[in-house]
């Protein structure tokens, strides 16, 4: 009898164990492996987290200079930050809300060293190059 | 006269689809047939891939044994290639392992006391659950599907400080646990509604080999971490805890007993993490070749992987013995001669993880 009123008088007084989540929203620990982002600046476009990539979410469009990124087939399992050759790819502590739609992400690349994006310039220089003289000696 | 019942595949005592066909005389089972595979995956196929990306596959077999599931994934690889992982990794994976069969614990339990009626207890039970999961969101980074694990070792390091925070939820657990254990065992409406309902004798465990809590609590003391001892478990010794009675108390009382084994080994293991060196990944010099197999003993029961090899990145064949697989045929002849109420309790002692069952 005396404990039944210990415990009343305790759950009485002590404090909800559960949060008011709506209005107190969940916090994540630090550390926590979520969404995952690109750092244009960084990326070389060498497709090496697109053939890791467990789920097949990650898909790198080397003409466009873009990756596609689809949200929500994601598993955050973060097998593409282990594996990128320059520290390109960072997951952070913040889930995606879900959502009814497919979420898909388009970061654009704009790092001046990823292959592609060298080629094309300098067959940029090399057309602008060859067609300043060619217009110089038509006319 | 005689009633067909359907027992599922909905069925609020499981979460997942099974279906039992029941043969009824008034109230007693005459006959059952057990019918599986409503959520079959074809995982097995699937795994004739990449070997890295097959550690992240072995945890969606099932969802509660996630890390068991992908370490004897790993061992078994690693055994393809004859790669020793470093110390700090084999410690490290021991712990999740141990922390893993507190929260399915939990749940067994609760699950087994929500199926009696008693909803209360069941809440407690995953409030208790809740502070692993905590402590796994803190260490790995997610709650179920850790992610860790990788064919040669591990890719989260335990620090001295998380070692310590480690250390504080084991004396938090503890006091939890024994408070729950309190209610319980000592609670005689309990005890009466479980004691004595299908019981199976030890002839009859030894008979279907069955595995896990299911045999221990027959009295068959078959543990893996002491049969055939497995990463850390060479040097921390387990004895296996076994309670003679065989019905649906005593395989109850095996998974609280476990709770504190559990608790003591983590105790036992998170010291050994200081100095030891700080190498937790040891890079695979070889490719998968032959064949190669591993045993660990999850929650529910041994666990085994099949994994053949065949001199490139992607895997021959991978064949999964689960543990429910091994316990399913156990449930038919208990419910035989059983009363229909007593069905739901039965089967949920068992623990059956039906995504385990059907792979």
């Amino acid at each position: 009898m005396l404990k039944i009123l210990e415990n009343i008088f305790k759950n009485a007084t002590s404090k909800p164990y559960t949060s008011n989540y709506p209005f107190t929203p969940y916090q994540h620990f630090p550390g926590t492996r979520a969404d995952v982002t690109w750092d244009g600046t960084k990326c070389t476009l060498c497709g090496l987290c697109q053939r890791v990539c467990p789920a097949e979410c990650i898909v790198v469009h080397k003409e466009e200079t873009k990756i596609e990124y689809m949200n929500t087939q994601c598993i955050r399992c973060g097998y593409c930050v282990r594996v990128c050759p320059t520290n390109a790819i960072s997951q952070n502590e913040v889930y995606t809300k879900p959502s009814r739609e497919k979420l898909t992400v388009f970061t654009l690349i704009t790092n001046e060293d990823a292959p592609i994006i060298k080629k094309r310039r300098a067959e940029a220089a090399k057309k602008a190059a060859e067609g300043q003289p060619g217009e110089t000696k038509k006319e | 006269m005689r009633t067909t019942i359907q027992f599922g595949p909905q069925h609020p005592v499981w979460i997942e689809p099974l279906r039992l066909k029941l043969i009824m005389d008034g109230e007693i089972v005459k006959d059952a047939e057990l019918e599986a595979g409503y959520v079959h995956k074809g995982l097995e196929k699937k795994f004739e891939w990449d070997y890295n990306k097959g550690a992240y596959l072995s945890e969606r077999v099932c969802a509660i044994c996630t890390q068991h599931h992908s370490t004897c994934f790993c061992l078994a690889v690693e055994g393809t290639m004859n790669l020793e992982i470093p110390r700090r990794a084999q410690i490290i994976r021991t712990i999740m392992l141990e922390l893993e069969r507190l929260h399915s614990h939990f749940l067994a339990i609760g699950l087994t006391l929500e199926s009696i009626g008693f909803e209360n207890l069941f809440m407690l039970c995953f409030r208790n659950r809740e502070i692993v999961l905590d402590v796994f969101e803190r260490t790995t980074g997610n709650r179920i599907l850790h992610g860790i694990n990788i064919v040669g070792g591990v890719t989260r390091n335990i620090g001295p400080e998380m070692g310590k925070e480690i250390l504080d939820f084991c004396d938090e657990i503890e006091k939890r646990s024994r408070d729950l254990e309190k209610m319980i065992v000592n609670s005689y409406t309990i005890r009466q509604r479980m004691q004595g309902v299908g019981i199976m004798s030890e002839k009859l465990a030894k008979d279907l080999c069955v595995v896990g809590p299911v045999a221990r609590g027959s009295n068959v003391p078959y543990d893996v971490r002491a049969a055939a001892p497995y990463l850390m478990y060479k040097e921390v010794k387990v004895t296996p805890i076994i309670e003679k009675d065989g019905d649906c108390w005593a395989r109850s009382i095996v998974r609280v007993r476990e709770l504190y084994q559990s608790i003591d080994l983590i105790r036992q293991l998170v010291p050994m993490l200081e100095g030891t060196p700080d190498e937790i990944f040891a890079k695979p010099k070889s490719m998968p070749e032959g064949e190669s197999f591993a045993r660990v003993e999850p929650p529910r029961g041994e666990l085994f992987y099949y994994v053949r090899g065949q001199k490139s990145i992607k895997l021959d064949r991978v064949k999964i013995r689960t543990s429910t697989y091994a316990n399913g045929p156990g449930i038919i002849p208990l419910i035989k001669g059983s009363h229909l109420a007593d069905v739901g309790l039965i089967t949920i002692t068992f623990d059956p993880c039906i995504g385990c069952f059907d792979r």
